[in-house]
């Protein structure tokens, strides 16, 4: 009875682990806010946010199956060939994911560019399959990699709608990627205060900086919390130990007399 | 050692893996991505001369079927009908396609040209669309694998002035805006257009003389006088079957420009260069009479018709194709620098800082015609040189001080400082038997290094010149 307890709280265990390991990489340890990975595609292709999704799209493909394929073959790989064997393998699926979105979204593809084949070279994608998928089993690989990617995606999508937004007063989809229905989700009608200067890479960069400003923000106000959570804490804790004391104390003299 | 084997064995099977798995997703896409941009070009074509797309062109259809253009590798030469499109292959390096647009009633709008140019940022594919006036309807990049940003300025702020330009005198932009690969290869598919455009004019143009041509070869390009090059021009097999020389002579009418063709001997007609629609009816009365000319031996042609306002020019015209078509390789070699040059002295050398020697040439009454100097500057002395070198020049002065013609014979500097002396050269001195120092001062421009080299040796040519006479 206390075998099958300990097994189940074993699996409880491991699924808080694996949900853990999907969520921190959306927002807690968000690529692009937070570790700063991954800042080249962030401004040259987020100049819309349906780029922006696209490219999370693609960045997705590529770190969940090069994380995968990492973690299949981390233990046949010597630790001195470990960068040009992950290259290699990202490599091939940025390569695949080029040719598949060249044929499937040719408008995303020509809007993109260049910046496709540069997913190769994207830290964060290496930075996964060096530090997570080579030592973690092929499950928790995937998972981490859908998660980081989902939150570099989101991060990608914030900051190209906002320059988007910005820059025409209006948030459309269907341009670029081989959606069912084109049209616009947001048409505000501020064609007045258009500012085109957020469609070019110094408005890719104030926005950048706007959100990390925000992200920071964020972060420093749940340190402040925390901090302020735990000082009450130990005040309280100081308190307790005092009452104890002087209980103890009260204790003693009582007994005494 | 073992270990290392391994390591290498490793990297091999994942490289093996990595390619099967590009070629199998390869030979999955390449028709798709074949088909998408065959089927964004049609698209482009349609929009650039605003045609009704026709019903069946549709995301979905498949365009080779509906279109059945372009096998795999290399194209159908012979003209395929699609819908109003006519696309074949060129036969040239530089255009990779032309495509003839008509309308549904049959009536021809103009040709699309397809440039691919790759740049140091990879493909850039450009579109050079003219109407049937060979004026530019639009230029159109199809595709590029540049920097999205880069390529969008380029595609949004710069191609729009190239509209309505004639394609045989286009300006391009300045330096700035030329600075960028993208904009380079613009003007590379521009120029390769313009290019094609002359080629397949005066090809129809030789054939008027020679039915059989099918290519032709500039062989020589002449400075001075009225005709500007010999054209050799051959049969399918590369056979030679005559000479076309190209020839414009501003009169008080026009500026005419003809086309005398003469082969082994014989002549074989004079023509009006430009298509018959645009030249005058005048000229083309006036060439009606040199038919009777056709097929005379050289020696026989008399070109003393005089009754109409064009006949001097075409008989000035005629009779110095004739004399080009007659001298030796020693006399055009001399005729670059004064057009009646019959005989020049030895090189003789000069005391001069700049000048190193001079030759004296005489006409065919052994009377002096003038001097040619030669001459060194080097650039890399002055203060602003950012590019210098040695620079050989060669001035050909009339006797009464004026200039015939100016030769930069080589230069140490940057290839683009060379290109934009030479023509600098071309627009300032060449037939420029009409300017004087003072004119020239004024008209040719020292802001650079070599134009700076240039006119120092001008100037001390012309000079020497002054101080001859007045000895």
């Amino acid at each position: 009875m206390a075998q099958k307890q300990t097994a189940k709280k074993g699996k409880r265990k491991k699924d808080l682990h694996a949900l853990a390991v999907f969520t921190r990489g959306i927002i807690r340890e968000n690529s692009l806010f937070v570790l700063l990975l991954g800042m080249c595609p962030a401004l040259a292709v987020t100049s819309s946010l349906e780029t922006g999704f696209g490219m999370g799209l693609l960045v997705i493909f590529v770190l969940t199956l090069s994380n995968i394929v990492v973690s299949l073959i981390r233990k046949a790989i010597p630790e001195e060939i470990r960068i040009p064997a992950y290259i290699v393998v990202i490599a091939t699926f940025v390569t695949i994911v080029g040719l598949l979105t060249e044929a499937f979204a040719p408008a995303l593809h020509e809007s993109l560019g260049i910046f496709i084949p540069l997913i190769v070279v994207n830290c964060l994608i290496m930075e996964r399959a060096n530090n997570f998928a080579s030592k973690n089993n092929v499950v928790l690989s995937a998972i981490d990699g859908i998660g980081v990617a989902l939150g570099f995606m989101l991060a990608l999508m914030l900051i190209g709608g906002t320059r988007e937004f910005l820059a025409t007063g209006a948030l459309a989809y269907g341009v670029y990627l081989p959606l069912p229905l084109e049209g616009s989700i947001i048409n505000a009608g501020l064609t007045l205060f258009q500012m085109e200067v957020f469609v070019g890479p110094a408005g890719g960069f104030i926005v950048i900086g706007f959100w990390l400003a925000v992200f920071k923000a964020f972060e420093l106000y749940n340190k402040r919390k925390k901090k302020e959570a735990r000082d009450r804490w130990i005040e309280k804790k100081k308190k307790e130990a005092a009452e104890r004391k002087r209980r103890k104390a009260m204790e003693s003299a009582g007994g005494s007399a | 050692m073992l270990d290392k084997l391994r390591m290498a064995l490793i990297l091999c099977i994942i490289g093996a893996a990595s390619g099967l798995g590009i070629v199998a997703v390869n030979s999955f896409t390449e028709d798709i991505i074949e088909q998408n941009r065959i089927r964004e070009e049609l698209e482009i074509y349609f929009d650039l001369y605003g045609l009704e797309k026709p019903a069946s062109f549709d995301r979905d259809d498949e365009p080779r079927d509906i279109y059945c253009r372009w096998e795999a590798a290399g194209y159908d030469s012979e003209r395929n009908r699609i819908g109003e499109i006519h696309t074949y292959c060129v036969d040239d390096d530089r255009v990779h396609e032309r495509a003839e647009i008509f309308d549904k009633e049959g009536n021809f709008l103009g040709k699309v040209f397809r440039v691919d140019h790759t740049n140091t940022y990879g493909l850039v594919v450009t579109l050079v669309a003219l109407d049937a006036e060979n004026e530019i309807v639009e230029v159109r990049i199809a595709r590029h694998e540049n920097t999205p940003n880069y390529a969008r300025r380029i595609i949004d702020n710069h191609l729009e002035p190239f509209q309505g330009q004639d394609i045989n005198d286009v300006s391009f932009y300045d330096g700035r805006t030329g600075a960028t690969s993208t904009y380079g290869s613009i003007i590379h598919a521009v120029n390769a257009t313009a290019d094609n455009v002359v080629d397949d004019r005066a090809l129809t143009d030789y054939r008027v003389f020679y039915p059989e041509a099918e290519s032709y070869e500039r062989v020589f390009d002449y400075t001075l006088g009225c005709i500007d090059a010999r054209i050799a021009v051959y049969d399918g097999d590369d056979e030679l079957l005559g000479h076309v020389y190209p020839a414009r002579y501003a009169n008080d009418h026009e500026e005419i420009a003809l086309n005398i063709a003469i082969s082994e001997g014989i002549f074989k007609g004079v023509r009006a260069a430009r298509p018959d629609d645009r030249a005058s009816e005048e000229l083309l009365q006036a060439l009606e009479k040199y038919e009777e000319l056709d097929g005379s031996p050289i020696g026989e042609v008399e070109v003393d018709f005089d009754e109409t306002a064009y006949d001097p020019s075409i008989n000035r015209l005629v009779t110095q194709a004739i004399i080009r078509c007659q001298e030796s390789d020693h006399e055009r070699e001399m005729r670059e620098f004064f057009l009646w040059s019959h005989e020049q002295d030895e090189t003789a050398d000069i005391d001069h800082d700049i000048l190193q020697s001079y030759q004296a040439h005489y006409d065919e009454e052994n009377d002096l015609i003038g001097h040619v100097y030669y001459g060194e500057y080097d650039t890399s002395d002055l203060t602003d040189a950012y590019d210098g070198g040695i620079m050989e020049v060669a001035v050909a002065v009339f006797t009464d001080g004026t200039i015939s013609s100016v030769h930069l014979l080589s230069s140490e500097e940057s290839d683009f400082a060379v290109r934009t002396l030479e023509e600098n050269i071309r627009v300032f001195f060449t037939r420029s038997e009409d300017m004087d120092e003072d004119e020239l001062a004024d008209a040719f421009s020292g802001s650079t290094t070599s134009a700076t080299g240039l006119n120092a040796i001008v100037e001390a040519a012309l000079d020497y010149e002054d101080a001859r006479e007045g000895d």
